[in-house]
């Protein structure tokens, strides 16, 4: 062969072994996200390239946002310029091949979940590692009745003669309480409901049929409308749609596969359709140890219109149809009485609800003897200043403000006191004022000492 | 005034005048010894790109793998043609050496290149060895253990060898260090100086061997000029099928390194020891790990001597030369069949 | 190359066409190759600070202070008027004032600063870059040394 042709073959191949490392770099994949980003109505394009992400507190880059472009800040307290995603969700910075990035994350996509909230969640002057236990929420929410499921399966267990007491002794995972006294009515620790039959024959099966994929913090969610939410933290602070849909904007996410969370955003103002993701969905059977959807709404029956009113439709899908309540308990959000304390516990671990769920009418509403207990502002630096900041309501509360405090000491920071005898209550999620109204001074003619939130309804309930 | 003039540039200096045309026949030499010097030169370049971007600390070292291969543009190419040509070049050099052994390039009076060329053979090996401990991943950590601790079994010397090698008394950043230190610059020098003697051995021993002139047989010439032609295309079909293969078969990046990994991933040896990992299942450390690849190294040290005079020069598969050649045969059926059976346990 | 002439056209033997388009193609090949290398040698991430650092409440600072703050490579500097903050950056060479008495003074070439960046005397084309000084939501200050503002402007206490 000619010294030309070999010449002719030797440049060919260079050329297209040349072209071909071109076409690999111009290709790669995560290329795809920015573009899929720019091909959105209604965003602003960006350049497809590298981006990086260098938080305050680490300095080290990330190049998360390469391809997750345009998701949602997480919250004003992340600030993602100060903290980054890594702190949180842990995986590898640098790597932009989507296994490779992914394969060190926590807990998967939800870092807050409960087996690995302590690390993403609860570390050293984050949400854990305080003297006070009250900003030790990791902590506190992994004792919480909600995770720990110690009532229900207390009375079901009692109900089957698998114990003869029907005080809690098991929960859905084993946990201690390491302070030196708990309170009256807490207990020291909760056992792991065995799986096998080892200590009664109703275990298995109830922790086949209500614990694995049942109502409690370590679990997820049925995949099915109203039902779809997260776990740990992110079950109630992460807010899903009913039809469990995204509607941010990072193109990683699909738009149209349910199981994904409204925005990419943690949240303190909680609408009680959060809540309902679990609450209000139905009844339990013990005779067949199964859940029974309520028969008004999906899987059942067919979801409300939507040209429905909002406060007709919010009727409907609040309460399930049995229930009484006052008009208070539909119109506020779940948020508004149901407190921190009692939502993700104190700390000490409790085996019912009658124990954490404490919050009564009277506590704002006070009794034809008492005014509502309160306590003053004293620094602006306090718990109930600092939560009023915290969701978004930073200017309800000055020092100097009386707010109602509870039978357990907290302070209710959206419940102040305006005059004697007068109290306002700022809704937490619409921001919305209204005038609590008083008994004192009222035509009630309740023993305001022994008789409870029940009997209050009894005149004041709202049916559908 | 000519600033460059062709006769008097490198590249002439390099080749000689005058090449005997059956020894520069690539159906010969199969142009092996080329190619590895070719590999070797991809190599130390695309290494020197990487020395720019890797870091040898424990703590950055994967993560800055991580950066090469999926952030720096053309990283991933540039890093898969570092690997690529390094397990090319150990692949032609030991094809190298077969060819030598089954054509009689030992014969006097290149034993001492011989020597040389295994020496070289040895590097390639080392120099494999150290940069797949570079990548700092669960596979690389678990290579650099068995590999020094299989050091610490030598009588005697062993605890000092391993200190000398290591940096201290257990791997850990040191270790990466010196590794790094190494790979990078150390054996680079070993490694170029020994082409630069090897070649210039080559020279002076009169060239690449070959045949005898049959009766009436007028010995023909290439020049240097058309050596270098074929040189340059062979380097250019070489090149564009490594960009090639670094394009379409990417090299692994492995988790980070732990030293509990080993716990749910499969520990192999790099390809170029699995022969020893395999010895190693059922032989003690001392025997499988140090002795066995010393017995194969005085082996084929050991060619030159077992066949020096007689007839049987410079054609390939000479009976006359059966000793070396099943010698060769044998402990390259060894090898590979242990190979394939570590893979296949 | 024996390029003929011929009828007013060249004359390319069919050899040198391939022959130049080979070499052609080799060398396309090697320019992108350097391109390449080019482009891989160019860093597409770099670590430079996002924003803001946060610094505290503003009682930690006196009237008069002047505190460097490291994350922000900034002196924080608290005077009648309220907080700002100056960039550290000497405008020579890039060098870090340092506080002697009231002016800065580079180290390296011996350029000077007032108190507010301005320049006394020494090599140095320029002022001292001021940044912004804030307070965030929940009180605290923050220096954020990548928005640089002007020397008249000050955070109020």
């Amino acid at each position: 062969m000619t010294k030309s042709l070999w010449i002719l073959m030797a440049g060919s191949a260079v050329l297209l072994a040349t072209a071909a490392m071109v076409w690999s770099q111009e290709n790669q994949p995560w290329r795809t996200w920015p573009t899929r980003y720019n091909a959105q109505p209604n965003v602003t394009p960006v350049p497809v390239k590298i981006r990086t992400l260098v938080p305050t507190q680490t300095g080290k880059p990330e190049l998360c946002i390469t391809c997750h472009v345009g998701i949602e800040d997480i919250s004003p307290s992340h600030r993602a310029e100060a903290i980054g995603c890594v702190v949180c969700h842990g995986g590898d910075p640098l790597a932009l091949d989507a296994d490779r990035a992914h394969s060190s994350t926590r807990g998967k996509r939800n870092p807050s979940d409960l087996s690995v909230a302590a690390v993403s969640c609860g570390t050293q002057n984050c949400h854990g590692g305080y003297a006070d236990e009250e900003q030790n929420h990791v902590d506190r929410v992994l004792k919480s009745l909600q995770a720990t499921y110690a009532g229900a399966i207390a009375m079901v267990r009692y109900a089957f003669g698998a114990q003869n007491s029907p005080l809690a002794q098991f929960g859905v995972h084993a946990v201690e309480d390491t302070a030196k006294q708990p309170p009256a009515g807490a207990l020291a620790a909760l056992e792991e409901l065995p799986s096998t039959a080892i200590l009664h024959i109703i275990d298995p099966e109830f922790q086949q049929n209500c614990i694995t994929g049942g109502c409690h913090l370590w679990s997820l969610s049925t995949p099915q409308p109203y039902y779809y939410r997260s776990s740990g933290c992110a079950a109630c602070h992460y807010l899903y749609n009913d039809d469990g849909l995204y509607q941010g904007n990072d193109p990683t996410i699909p738009r149209d596969q349910p199981g994904h969370g409204a925005q990419h955003r943690l949240t303190t103002a909680i609408p009680f359709t959060q809540c309902n993701h679990c609450h209000n969905r139905g009844n339990y059977s013990l005779k067949q140890m199964t859940f029974m959807p309520r028969d008004d709404l999906p899987p059942v029956a067919a979801p409300p219109s939507p040209h429905e009113p909002p406060e007709v439709r919010r009727l409907s899908e609040y309460y399930q149809p049995i229930a009484e309540f006052a008009k208070c308990e539909y119109e506020l959000e779940c948020v508004d009485c149901h407190t921190a304390r009692e939502v993700m516990g104190d700390g000490h671990i409790y085996g019912s609800k009658k124990d954490v769920q404490y919050v009564q009418c009277r506590t704002c509403h006070g009794t034809p003897t008492t005014s509502p207990r309160v306590a003053t502002i004293q620094d602006a630096n306090e718990l109930a200043v600092r939560q009023a900041r915290i969701n978004g309501h930073a200017d309800f509360l000055a020092t100097g403000d009386s707010v109602v405090e509870t039978d357990r000491d907290e302070l209710l920071w959206s419940v102040k006191q305006i005059a004697p005898n007068r109290f306002v209550q700022i809704q937490k999620v619409t921001g919305q004022v209204y005038e609590v109204p008083q008994v004192m001074g009222s035509k009630c003619a309740q023993d305001g000492e022994t008789q409870t939130s029940d009997y209050c309804h009894q005149c004041h309930f709202v049916t559908r | 005034m000519r600033v460059w003039r062709r006769e008097k540039s490198l590249i002439y200096a390099l080749h000689p005048q005058r090449i005997p045309e059956s020894g520069a026949r690539i159906t010969y030499t199969l142009g092996l010894g080329g190619a590895t010097v070719f590999a070797v030169l991809v190599t130390v370049a695309t290494g020197l790109a990487l020395t720019l971007y890797y870091v040898p600390t424990p703590g950055e070292a994967h993560a800055s793998v991580v950066l090469i291969n999926d952030v720096a543009s053309f990283g991933a190419t540039i890093r898969g043609l570092h690997y690529w040509s390094a397990q090319l070049l150990v692949i032609t050099a030991s094809l190298h050496l077969a060819r030598i052994v089954f054509t009689g390039g030992y014969r006097p009076p290149r034993e001492l290149n011989w020597l040389i060329g295994l020496g070289l053979l040895v590097t390639a090996l080392v120099w494999d060895f150290t940069g797949y401990v570079l990548r700092w991943d669960d596979g690389a950590y678990w290579a650099l253990l068995v590999g020094t601790n299989l050091v610490r079994d030598i009588p005697v010397w062993g605890e000092t060898l391993y200190r000398m090698l290591v940096g201290d008394v257990q791997i850990g950043a040191n270790a990466l260090l010196r590794f790094y230190a190494w790979h990078a610059f150390g054996l680079t020098l070993v490694g170029i100086l020994g082409i630069v003697y090897h070649l210039w051995r080559l020279r002076k021993d009169g060239g690449v061997s070959r045949p005898h002139l049959h009766n009436g047989e007028r010995r023909s010439f290439i020049s240097r000029d058309e050596l270098f032609f074929r040189e340059f295309i062979a380097a250019a079909f070489i090149g564009s099928a490594l960009i090639l293969i670094s394009v379409f078969v990417p090299v692994p990046v492995g988790d980070a390194a732990s030293i509990d990994a080993g716990v749910t991933t499969e520990v192999r040896a790099p390809w170029i020891f699995l022969w020893v990992q395999h010895l190693l299942r059922t032989s003690p450390p001392l025997w499988a790990g140090i002795v066995a690849p010393l017995v194969v190294l005085v082996a084929l040290a050991a060619i030159p001597f077992l066949d020096r005079r007689g007839p049987g020069r410079a054609t390939w598969f000479a009976r006359e030369r059966w000793k070396p050649q099943l010698l060769l045969a044998v402990v390259a059926c060894a090898l590979i069949t242990l190979s394939i059976r570590e893979v296949l346990l | 190359m024996t390029a003929t002439r011929g009828n007013g056209h060249f004359k390319v033997s069919r050899r040198e066409f391939i022959s130049t388009v080979g070499w052609g193609a080799l060398l396309a090949a090697a320019g992108s190759c350097a391109a390449a290398l080019g482009r891989f040698l160019s860093p597409n991430v770099v670590a430079t600070i996002a924003g803001p650092v946060e610094i505290g409440t503003q009682n930690q600072y006196e009237i008069g202070s002047t505190t460097f703050i490291e994350k922000a490579h900034s002196y924080l500097i608290r005077d009648e008027r309220g907080f700002y903050a100056i960039v550290a950056v000497c405008t020579h060479l890039g060098c870090t004032p340092r506080r002697e008495g009231d002016p800065f003074v580079c180290p390296c070439h011996g350029s000077r600063f007032t108190r507010e960046g301005k320049i006394i005397n020494g090599p140095a084309p320029r002022a001292l870059d001021h940044a912004f000084v804030g307070r965030s939501e929940n009180g605290q200050l923050f220096v954020d040394p990548s928005r640089i503002v002007n020397a008249d402007y000050r955070l109020p206490a």
